[in-house]
């Protein structure tokens, strides 16, 4: 269930684990202070609401796995941060289109690019996800 | 874009994360289950599960010597008295002090 050691190295990377898990709870704190703030809650409607929950829930588990070393944590929180950073991108789009345009696609192109960028670090973790139940069931007497 | 197609759009995109989110825990749990950690966790459980009946099953089996060998004991002085009080047991002698002047 413990994710993968970085190639040639006899031992996982707490740097790389550190920084990971750091990023994840930063994500959660923001979606924490986004359902917090009574503008956003008052001026936005379910969905902004829910992409907040996004935020927190998949950033606290991303951040936890991470920082417990399992793949499980970031299996599941990921889907969801890539999901809200997109959506956030949307909305953030949708709200300065109209007085500056060129912010806005600056917005969206950021804000996307992370969530594509979840994206591929969820297809990482996607990956041991299938070794880790490929090899689950063998030695399994019980069935 | 319309607000009702953008509305949509966002709709699908939460939906999508939310079954995703779904279908992850479920996986999730099902190769923890599956896991050498999961059937450890179920050795230790059923390990357990067994030592504790080992204990209850100790206790009941040291009841039930305990009860038939006190009575062994009382049937046999029974038989013994009727035997004769030459059949019963002498207790043994009580030792003799200590001398602790021939120790010295």
């Amino acid at each position: 269930m413990t994710m993968p050691t970085l190639e040639g190295s006899s031992k996982p990377s707490m740097f790389l684990r550190v920084v990971r898990s750091l990023a994840y709870v930063l994500i959660a704190v923001a979606g924490f202070l986004l359902l917090l703030s009574p503008v956003f809650a008052t001026g936005n409607d379910i969905i902004s609401i829910v992409m907040t929950w996004f935020l927190l829930v998949g950033g606290a588990f991303s951040a936890i796995g991470s920082a417990a070393g399992r793949w499980a944590g970031e299996f599941t929180g990921l889907p969801l941060l890539c999901i809200a950073f997109a959506v956030f991108g949307l909305l953030t789009f949708r709200e300065g289109y109209p007085q500056t345009p060129y912010i806005a696609w600056a917005n969206l192109s950021l804000l996307v690019g992370l969530s594509l960028m979840f994206v591929a670090r969820w297809r990482y973790v996607f990956s041991v996800f299938r070794v880790a139940d490929r090899f689950s069931g063998e030695g399994n007497d019980d069935e | 874009m319309s607000d009702e197609t953008f509305r949509t759009l966002i709709i699908a995109l939460l939906g999508t994360g939310g079954a995703t989110f779904v279908w992850t825990v479920a996986k999730s749990i099902i190769a923890f289950k599956n896991s050498a950690e999961g059937r450890e966790d179920k050795a230790v459980g059923r390990l357990e599960k067994f030592e504790s009946e080992c204990r209850q099953q100790l206790a009941h089996e040291r009841k039930w010597v305990s009860f038939w060998s006190r009575r062994a004991a009382v049937l046999e002085r029974v038989i013994l008295v009727k035997l004769g009080p030459e059949h019963l047991p002498t207790p043994d002698p009580e030792p003799a002090p200590l001398d602790m002047e021939k120790n010295k």
